[in-house]
């Protein structure tokens, strides 16, 4: 591919695709760190141009590196960044949340890193099982295993706070969240 | 709003209809204007492009069916179960190695739980099955959770077995059974049952030794290749699948390439094994399956409760000769 066509081509797919990756890392990262994640997603499909499949793939292309991307913000900070990191403590626009949203956003991150991302993807993203097993290079059906498996641990978290948070519940289990340690 | 997805749909952070908080035409010249060599660490910031063929959810392909499907189901299920010890194949590669040793890893445990998806694809439909197991030490209980299909829908089923203490309790959801004939423990037995974790475990052991071409495609993700004819070294080496090998097994599949995709957990134990297959029909027609398996290890070495029956009714088999 010449140089030209090169560049058109990115052009046509930063255009049809820095907003959802912008909302992508928007949704995992604090808002600092977000326009350098999108340049550095957009960055490696400058240099790589000639790997970013056509179409509708590209976009999942996309979701791919920005994933990693996100992955290495997340590890490069310390630990006390991490947490304050945490999507519930630090929403962009947080105040057009209910405490039903956090709720489940507190919920969410009690679970693996894994059956968080996959269930984002499947919840935020709206991915189908089959774009998400490119996103994630697992098979759809492994995806889908793994998405029944996750939504069953989300609702049973869930399940676990409503029945903690029950005044006539017996049990008044703690409703403190605790880490997947998986 | 019960469901957890439409709660978690609910509380997204940035809905598609919130507004951009950038300024695109920056990034994309601090983008453009950066040096287009690709740089040294872009590979590990992607894999493979995705092809039309890995995002496609329905049935585009051309026909597979008839022995191409048995041969590949046999195999997958000889790879399932995969008893017994294969010739050990030295691991060539640190990644073969790696694999190897999150393998060995899993094996070592004696409880948990096993999720085993299977979907075979032909020319219109796809059939699915995915059965839950627990497993506490020789104790020992699979659930057929569902099985679907494109004309069937998504089926739930009910249909149970547990084994403790060498005794057999089957449900079909509504009522148990407990079969106390020793015929049956011994029809049983003759074709692997029961499992123990760590037996189902050493098949993985075999099937990533087998694994050729091994490579880390991230980090704790492995990936290799496997034959039909090596599964069938792996199935052949142990007497109880000598039942599964020569019915079902056809020679002009050994050759047939399966793609393993291994991925770890944090203590470096198996997480998630794949296998998937697209073999073409051995008579030279444009027959072809896809076929998946899925084994999903969870809770390794934690205690599974799996409980006597309380209300179990004898098996009276003389019920069925009427």
């Amino acid at each position: 591919m010449t140089s030209t066509s090169s560049d058109l081509r990115f052009r046509e797919i930063f255009n049809a695709n820095v907003a959802g990756i912008e909302a992508y890392c928007r949704r995992r990262l604090s808002p600092d760190a977000v326009a350098d994640a999108v340049s550095e997603t957009f960055l490696v499909a400058w240099r790589r141009i000639d790997s970013v499949p056509d179409g509708h793939e590209a976009r999942l292309w996309l979701f791919g590196v920005a994933r990693r991307v996100v992955a290495n913000v997340n590890r490069s900070a310390d630990r006390s960044e991490r947490l304050h990191l945490r999507l519930v403590h630090e929403r962009p626009n947080a105040s057009t949340h209910t405490e039903g949203h956090e709720v489940v956003l507190d919920a969410l991150s009690t679970l693996s890193d894994d059956d968080q991302e996959l269930l984002r993807l499947l919840a935020w993203e709206e991915l189908t099982h089959a774009e998400i097993a490119a996103v994630l290079d697992i098979s759809p059906n492994a995806v889908g295993v793994r998405a029944h498996r996750a939504r069953q641990r989300l609702a049973a978290v869930l399940d676990a706070v409503a029945t903690s948070s029950d005044p006539h519940s017996e049990s008044q289990t703690s409703t403190t969240f605790e880490s997947d340690p998986r | 709003m019960n469901d957890p997805i439409d709660r978690l749909r609910a509380a997204n952070p940035v809905p598609e209809t919130d507004p951009s908080t950038l300024n695109h035409d920056r990034i994309f010249a601090s983008v453009t204007g950066a040096d287009a060599a690709p740089a040294t660490n872009d590979r590990a910031l992607f894999s493979a492009p995705p092809t039309q063929e890995s995002v496609r959810a329905g049935s585009s392909r051309q026909p597979r069916r008839g022995r191409v499907v048995a041969g590949v189901a046999a195999a997958f299920v000889v790879g399932a179960m995969g008893f017994g010890a294969v010739s050990l194949i030295p691991s060539s590669t640190p990644a073969a190695a790696a694999m190897v040793q999150a393998a060995a890893a899993t094996e070592a445990a004696d409880t948990g739980t096993v999720t085993l998806g299977i979907e075979l694809e032909d020319s219109s439909d796809t059939y699915g099955a995915t059965l839950f197991s627990r497993f506490d030490g020789q104790d020992f209980s699979a659930t057929l959770v569902e099985a679907s299909g494109d004309d069937l829908g998504v089926l739930p089923v009910e249909f149970e077995v547990r084994v403790i203490d060498g005794e057999i309790y089957v449900s079909d959801g509504d009522m148990w059974v407990v079969v106390d004939d020793p015929n049956v423990m011994t029809a049983l037995e003759a074709t692997g049952f029961p499992l123990d974790i760590g037996t189902a475990s050493a098949a993985v052991v075999d099937l990533v030794e087998a694994a050729e071409s091994v490579e880390e495609v991230e980090p704790g993700h492995f990936r290799g290749t496997v034959t039909v004819g090596e599964i069938k070294a792996i199935a052949a080496d142990h007497p109880s699948l000598e039942f599964f090998v020569p019915e079902l097994f056809d020679t002009e599949l050994d050759d047939e390439m399966l793609e393993i995709d291994l991925i770890t957990d944090q203590s470096g134990a198996v997480d998630l094994l794949t296998l998937n297959a697209s073999p073409t029909a051995p008579d030279g027609s444009d027959e072809q399956v896809d076929a998946t398996l899925v084994i999903d290890f969870e809770d390794l070495g934690t205690e599974q409760v799996i409980e006597r029956p309380a209300d179990a009714q004898p098996l009276d088999l003389t019920t069925f000769a009427d």
